[in-house]
């Protein structure tokens, strides 16, 4: 591959003598090792307490530990080179045509009039070499997603300019039978003038406050709870080793020097975990811009990989307001504007924030303001929300709460070790936690948006537009019915929005009117 | 829109009602799951009889009794499992309007679940090796979103599924997206 000749041959010259397949610079092995890295270690977060576990048997033996990594290191980087080796690119007729994978092979054909949307993006290990990768959207599913990866920086703005004038040349013959106006629209907009204004920028102040609020510290702490006595016999081994008797200053040393220790020693783990934090929202997050067009919103952030990710409004299904505790404290909101299956692609690990139309740590006003773009005349920053029945506290404490205390009670009673102060103090805690999880819910509902507020010490807040509504669901228990009560569930293009019961009547009225309006306006939801 | 907007039962007696009713699916259709999830336990449970008391590796006197009772135990339950499958397959049904698609089911937790029959992307009538015995089928409705939550009505008659489908297909949203 000659990729230094690459960025001064012009697309034209590439087109005319296409038909046939090309292979990308051998760069993109990097970029198929860093994405198995990635599935790597995120699997390893799942087996770190095996680790633990086997902790000693890998001191015991480190070198098959080490030949085990090394085996594992061999293997990835056969498969990146194997996966290079399968991967090839077309351009021709105004298609984009890419072959790849290895056991299952995909056979993606993009032609350049569907493509919604180009993205380059720029990892680090590619702009020492000014390569970068592009990615184009079909507005489709995920599985019509086109890559191509290792181009020539100057060559992908190229093909990038070409693919959006090819565009805008051929609306006029695209016939009516194209679905998408949107994309006329769309494509429209390439020939003009860009229109695009920065509508909001986090200064590094905001992300270090967003580092902090975002901390995920309590879920770690919980993940390692069952852990608690390996990990302090381990360290009380490891201090030992190095002269420190832990033993011996917790017999003789008094109470108060004990509880400063341990103070200082959470402290200490909390500093730690809060500049991790810290540090992850500014690579994320780096260099903050969101920027809008007449019909896009446009991400651009990084510290380490550029992203770029651009949104047209009419993709967006709901709007979320997100507060944990602390960012209600700091009175702080994260917004995320969702569009297709944003909640199924939030669980596949790797890569999910920086994709997403996420606007971290901004204040009310702001966030107003944004979602006004998206959803005109809404009122989601201070809607009056409804409460839900109190039945909702029954329900979880005699379903959920009881048992849990039945059983804990049980086991209280015939084992000695127990004290039945646990049951007691579980129940009272976990029966709080119903409560203030009844007190959260909400819902509201108005000519154009339907509102629900969810969260336990946090805080969320949804916009729905009932015209983007897909489906409904109306749900009743037996108890429900008893009670005159019914839940309701709200599926959308980017996932599902629950309201759990709530009056019958009002509940149908609810079920009634978003029918209505879905099949009576019957306007498009993409 | 310049024309009124109704949704009225379709197929029934053209009176006009708002809220959906329910149609029920085929009667054979309940008998048939249960009776094919009776036969797929009862060859599991003889599967499990026969490794049990085959003469080549002899399972020692105590185990097996364990064994015996847990078989019986746990037949009773998937006993009493199928027996509440086939009262909710039974309460399964259907409505079809003139602007969207309801399923119902639930036995204790009731639901009724309404598909806008504008937000449909594509639909299947499918068949599996029972169904094409007995002359049934089922209808997948596909909108966007939430993959795991499949919009599927069980146990029509093929005639039925298929004329649903024919007049979801012919509804003017769909000739719309083509």
């Amino acid at each position: 591959m000659d990729n230094s000749s690459v960025p001064q041959q012009t697309i034209d010259t590439i087109t005319e003598n296409n038909n046939r397949w090309h292979r990308v610079s051998p760069l993109a092995i990097l970029y198929y090792i860093e994405k198995l890295f990635v599935i790597l270690l995120n699997n390893i977060f799942y087996m770190l307490p095996a680790l633990f576990v086997l902790w000693d048997k890998i001191q015991a033996n480190p070198w098959i530990a080490a030949s085990i990594i090394g085996v594992l290191l061999s293997i990835i980087t056969f498969f990146s080179i194997w996966s290079f080796v399968v991967f090839r690119y077309r351009l021709s007729e105004g298609t984009v045509e890419v072959k790849s994978g290895i056991f299952s092979k995909k056979h993606v054909n993009l032609p350049f009039n569907r493509i919604q949307n180009v993205k380059i993006e720029q990892p680090f290990y590619y702009r020492i070499f000014n390569f970068s990768s592009m990615a184009f959207d079909s507005g489709g599913s995920l599985n019509q997603e086109a890559r191509l990866i290792a181009l020539p920086l100057s060559f992908a703005k190229t093909l990038q300019i070409e693919i959006n004038e090819y565009k805008s040349n051929s609306t006029n013959t695209v016939s009516s039978f194209d679905v998408n106006n949107e994309y006329q629209l769309d494509s429209d907009n390439s020939t003009a003038p860009s229109d695009e204004v920065v509508e909001n920028t986090r200064s590094i102040g905001d992300l270090i406050l967003h580092g902090i609020t975002s901390n995920r510290l309590y879920i770690l702490l919980a993940a390692l709870a069952p852990f608690v006595d390996d990990i302090f016999s381990f360290a009380g081994e490891k201090l030992e080793g190095m002269g420190i008797d832990i033993q011996a200053h917790l017999d003789n040393d008094p109470a108060w020097q004990i509880g400063v220790w341990a103070i200082s020693l959470l402290l200490l783990v909390i500093g730690l975990m809060t500049l991790l934090s810290i540090i992850g929202a500014i690579i994320m997050f780096y260099g903050y811009t969101l920027s809008r067009t007449h019909d896009k919103y446009i991400r651009r952030s990084g510290l380490i990989t550029k992203h770029e990710v651009s949104v047209p409004l009419s993709r967006i299904q709901i709007a979320l307001m997100k507060q944990d505790l602390l960012d209600i404290v700091f009175g702080r909101i994260n917004l995320r504007l969702d569009q297709l299956n944003a909640q199924i692609s939030s669980m596949n690990a790797g890569g999910n924030d920086t994709s997403k139309l996420l606007v971290p740590s901004v204040f009310a006003y702001e966030c107003r303001d944004i979602i006004e773009h998206v959803f005109p005349s809404h009122n989601l920053h201070n809607t009056d929300f409804m409460a839900i029945s109190k039945r909702f506290i029954i329900r979880y404490v005699s379903f959920i709460v009881i048992p849990i205390t039945g059983v804990l009670s049980y086991s209280s009673y015939y084992n000695e070790g127990l004290s039945p102060m646990v049951p007691i103090a579980v129940f009272f805690v976990l029966a709080v936690l119903v409560y203030g999880r009844w007190l959260r819910w909400g819902y509201q509902i108005n000519e154009t948006y339907l509102y629900i507020q969810k969260g336990l010490l946090g805080r969320d807040k949804y916009c729905l537009p009932i015209t983007k509504i897909q489906k409904i669901t109306f749900s009743q228990s037996y108890f429900m019915e008893q009670n005159k009560l019914a839940s309701l569930k709200i599926y959308l293009a980017s996932g599902s929005y629950h309201i759990p019961m709530i009056d019958q009547d009002h509940a149908k009225t609810i079920y009634d009117y978003v029918l209505y309006k879905v099949e009576s306006e019957a306007k498009a939801w993409m | 829109m310049s024309t009124v907007f109704t949704n009225s039962i379709l197929n029934v007696d053209h009176s006009k009602i708002e809220s959906p009713t329910k149609t029920h699916l085929a009667d054979c259709y309940a008998m048939v799951t249960t009776a094919v999830s009776i036969t797929f336990w009862a060859v599991l449970l003889m599967l499990a009889l026969c490794v049990l008391m085959q003469p080549f590796w002899p399972v020692p006197q105590s185990g097996r009794d364990i064994t015996i009772n847990i078989i019986m135990g746990a037949s009773i339950i998937i006993g009493l499992l199928i027996l509440f499958k086939y009262f909710a397959e039974k309460a399964k049904g259907y409505c079809v309007r003139e602007q969207d698609i309801t399923l119902f089911k639930g036995l204790i937790f009731k639901n009724i679940i309404t598909q806008p029959i504008c937000r449909i992307q594509h639909i299947e009538v499918k068949r599996g090796p029972i169904d094409r015995k007995v002359g049934l089928a089922k209808l997948h409705v596909y909108s966007a979103g939430d993959i795991s939550q499949t919009f599927e009505i069980p146990g029509l008659a093929l005639e039925t599924a298929n004329s649903i489908r024919n007049q979801i297909l012919a509804h003017k949203e769909m000739q719309h997206h083509g």
